[in-house]
C-alpha cells in the first residue's frame, strides 16, 4: 500500500525540488501552495502518512492549517513536520519542528521515518 | 513751686531773658521729654517733647506724682521713691527701662532724673529728661535676633568681609562648611578659602572688584577647607554701604554644593552610560536583524539548490558530472552550516538565548539517525553505536545537531584507522552521552578555550579541515547548556579525545 506525503509549500522552485525528491526515492507526493489548497486536498489522499509544512504562506498559513488538520478526526494524529526559520514560533500539536532549510537527506531521513516506500 | 521758679534754677540767677530764651528752648524741643517735679515727686512743668512722648497735655498731669509714667509692678516695688532718693543723694539718676503712656503703652525710655537745689543747697525739686528709645531698641532687638539668625544657621557659611577682603564675622554654617573657628578666621584674608592657583590667577581681587562694581558676585566653584579639603561651593559677595553709599565691607554667602555636584555627576555618568547602552542595543539590534533576514532569506533558495544536486546525484551515472554535483553540494551543505551557525550565534547573543522546543521522544532514535547520515557520508569510517532506549523531553531537532557537530568532529579529527564510539547512559538522573575518538589530542591551549566562539589558533589546525567558523562546538555546549546540561572534553594522546554531554531527562 503506498503511503502519500503532503507537501505544502509556497515558494514553487522548493516544493517541486521537494515532490520531485520524494518521487524519486518511491514516495507518492501530493504538493499544495497554501493551507487552504493543502486543505481542500486532504480529502482526495487515501493514506496521508506524512504533512511537510511551511508555516509563512499567503491565503492560508500553517498555524491555521494545523488548526484546521486536527479538527479533522481521522487526521487528528497524522504527523506534521514543520520546517521554519523560528522554531520557538512553531504551531502546537505538530509532531517535529526543523529549522530551514530542508535539505535533501534530512527529508529523506525524515520521512523514511513515518513513511513506508 | 511754680514751674518759672523751677527754671530759673536751671540758668543764672538773676538772668530774667536767659530764663526766657531757656524755656523756649525746652518748649520747642519735641524728641525729649523735659519736665520738672517738685521735691515730692509731683509734676509742676510740661514741655512739647513730655506730650508727644507721654501722651498727656499740661493740663492733665502738672500736680500729677510722677509715679503715673511707672508700670504698677515699678511703683508697688517703691521704685519711684528710690529713685528720687538716689537723684536727692547723688545729685543725679540714669536708667532705661519701661514707662507707661497716657494710652496705656509702654515705652522704652532713657530717663534722667537731676536734683535741683538752690545756692544755698535747699532741694528745690527734680528736672526729668526721659527720651523715648522704644523704636532703636526695636531695631536693636531685631539686629540681634537677625545675628541670632545667621550665627544659628548651619547649612550657609555666611560672614562680612571689610572692604579689603578679611574676614570680620563668623557663623556657625561656616565654621563647619570651612573647618575654621571664628577666633581662628577673623582677621584674616579671605584668599585663604582659594586653592593657590586661583590666588595666582588674581580671583580674590577680581571677585571683591566685581562685586563692588556691579554690587554682587556669583559663581559655583571650588574652596579650600581648614583640613585642605576642597570643596565644590556656590559663593555669592554682596558689597555692603552705609547710607552715604561708602563701601564698608562685603556680605559673603557660601553653601557646599559637593554632594550636589557629586549626584549631579552620577547622573549625568548614569545618562551617559544609557545613552551608550541605548546605542549598543541600537546597533545590535541592526546587526541580529541583519543576521536573521540574511538567514532567512538565504535559506529557502539553499533548500532547493540542495534538493536539486540530491535529486541529481541519484540520477547521473557520469562520473565526472557526480563529481561536479558532489562539490556542488558539498558547498551548498557548508554554505548552509555557516548561516545555521551565524544565525544560532546571534541567537546565543540576544536576550532570551537560545529557544528551545522541548518534545518527548527516545533519545536512541535521535542518535541513531545522525550516526546513520555520517556512515552515509564516511562509508570508509567505523562509527560504534550503543544506546538503550533513553526517553526524555528535549528539543529533538538541537540535540541532533550537537551529536551531528560532535560525531562529524570525531570524524574528522581522529585516527582514520579507529572506530569513533558513541555511547549513551543514563546515570545520576541524567543522560550521558560519551562520543570518543583515537588520534593526536587537542592541544592543550585550545583545550580550554574549546567552547569559545571563533577561537583564535584553531584555524590553521582543526578547522582547516572543516571549512567552518569556529562555532559549532560553542553551539553545542550553548544547547546543551538551554537544556540544563553541559559539555565536557578530555583529550590525551593516551586515552584520544572524548566530549561527554550531560543532560536532565526532564528538561
Amino acid at each position: 500500500m503506498t503511503h502519500t506525503v503532503l507537501v505544502v509549500e509556497d515558494e514553487q522552485d522548493l516544493r517541486e525540488m521537494m515532490r520531485d525528491a520524494l518521487e524519486l526515492n518511491g514516495y507518492t507526493v501530493v504538493t499544495a501552495e497554501h493551507g487552504q489548497d493543502a486543505l481542500a486536498k486532504l480529502s482526495d489522499i487515501e493514506h496521508l502518512c506524512l504533512v511537510i509544512l511551511d508555516l509563512l504562506m499567503p491565503v492560508m498559513n500553517g498555524w491555521d492549517f494545523v488548526v484546521k488538520l486536527r479538527e479533522q478526526s481521522a487526521l487528528a494524529t497524522v504527523p506534521v513536520v514543520v520546517h521554519t526559520s523560528a522554531a520557538a514560533q512553531a504551531p502546537a500539536g505538530v509532531t517535529r519542528v526543523i529549522q530551514k532549510p530542508l535539505l535533501f537527506d534530512r527529508l529523506l531521513a525524515v520521512v523514511r521515518e513515518y513513511c513506508a516506500q | 513751686m511754680t514751674p518759672s521758679r523751677g527754671l530759673s534754677a536751671l540758668s543764672s540767677p538773676g538772668d530774667s531773658h536767659g530764663d526766657d530764651r531757656f524755656r523756649l528752648l525746652v518748649d520747642s524741643v519735641k524728641d525729649y521729654a523735659i519736665f520738672m517735679l517738685d521735691p515730692t515727686g509731683h509734676v509742676t512743668t510740661w514741655n512739647p517733647g513730655a506730650v508727644r512722648i507721654k501722651g498727656y497735655l499740661a493740663s492733665e498731669i502738672i500736680g500729677k506724682h510722677f509715679s503715673i509714667f511707672y508700670p504698677p509692678e515699678d511703683v508697688a516695688a517703691g521704685k519711684t521713691e528710690r529713685e528720687l532718693a538716689i537723684a536727692t543723694r547723688e545729685g543725679r539718676f540714669e536708667e532705661e527701662g519701661w514707662r507707661i503712656r497716657k494710652d496705656g503703652a509702654r515705652i522704652w525710655a532713657n530717663v534722667t532724673i537731676t536734683a535741683l537745689r538752690s545756692p544755698v543747697g535747699v532741694l528745690l525739686g527734680f528736672a526729668k529728661v526721659t527720651r523715648d528709645l522704644t523704636e532703636r531698641r526695636e531695631a536693636e532687638e531685631e539686629t540681634r535676633r537677625f545675628r541670632l539668625l545667621v550665627e544659628s544657621v548651619k547649612d550657609y557659611a555666611i560672614f562680612m568681609l571689610d572692604p579689603t577682603g578679611h574676614v570680620t564675622t563668623w557663623n556657625r554654617g561656616a565654621e563647619r562648611i570651612k573647618g575654621y573657628s571664628a577666633e581662628e578666621i577673623i582677621g584674616k584674608h579671605f584668599s585663604i578659602f582659594y586653592p593657590p592657583e586661583d590666588i595666582a590667577d588674581g580671583k580674590t581681587e577680581r571677585e571683591l572688584a566685581i562685586a563692588t562694581r556691579e554690587g554682587r558676585f556669583e559663581e559655583e566653584g571650588w574652596r579650600i577647607c581648614k583640613n585642605g579639603e576642597r570643596i565644590w561651593a556656590s559663593v555669592t559677595i554682596t558689597a555692603l554701604h552705609n547710607p552715604t553709599g561708602a563701601l564698608i565691607g562685603f556680605a559673603k554667602v557660601t553653601r557646599d554644593m559637593s554632594e550636589h555636584r557629586r549626584a549631579e555627576e552620577a547622573r549625568r555618568a548614569l545618562a551617559a552610560e544609557r545613552a551608550a547602552l541605548a546605542e549598543k542595543a541600537r546597533t545590535q539590534e541592526f546587526q541580529e536583524r541583519f543576521l536573521a533576514i540574511l538567514g532567512h532569506d538565504l535559506r529557502n533558495p539553499l533548500a532547493s539548490i540542495d534538493m536539486g544536486t540530491g535529486i541529481l546525484r541519484q540520477r547521473l551515472t557520469n562520473l565526472t558530472d557526480i563529481r561536479v554535483l558532489e562539490r556542488m553540494q558539498g558547498s551548498s551543505t557548508r554554505m548552509s552550516r555557516m548561516i545555521e551557525q551565524i544565525l544560532d550565534l546571534t541567537r546565543t547573543r540576544l536576550a532570551g538565548g537560545l529557544e528551545l522546543t522541548p518534545t518527548p521522544f527516545d533519545l536512541r532514535d535521535a542518535i541513531r539517525i545522525v550516526v546513520e547520515e555520517l556512515r552515509a557520508a564516511h562509508p570508509s569510517r567505523p562509527i560504534e553505536l550503543s544506546c538503550p532506549p533513553l526517553m526524555g523531553n528535549w528539543d529533538r531537532d538541537r540535540l541532533e545537531q550537537v551529536f551531528s557537530n560532535l560525531v562529524g568532529n570525531a570524524v574528522l579529527h581522529g585516527d582514520p584507522t579507529k572506530p569513533v564510539r558513541v555511547q549513551a547512559q543514563q546515570q545520576d538522573g541524567e543522560v550521558l552521552v560519551t562520543v570518543h575518538n583515537e588520534g593526536p589530542p587537542i592541544p592543550p591551549e585550545l583545550l580550554s578555550v574549546i567552547f569559545n566562539p571563533f577561537r583564535r589558533g584553531e584555524r590553521d589546525s582543526r578547522t582547516a579541515k572543516t571549512s567552518g567558523l569556529g562555532l559549532g562546538l560553542y553551539i553545542s555546549n550553548e544547547i546543551a547548556v538551554a537544556h540544563g546540561g553541559r559539555i565536557e572534553v578530555q583529550s590525551s594522546a593516551a586515552e584520544g579525545t572524548t566530549f561527554h554531554v550531560k543532560l536532565p531527562t526532564g528538561a
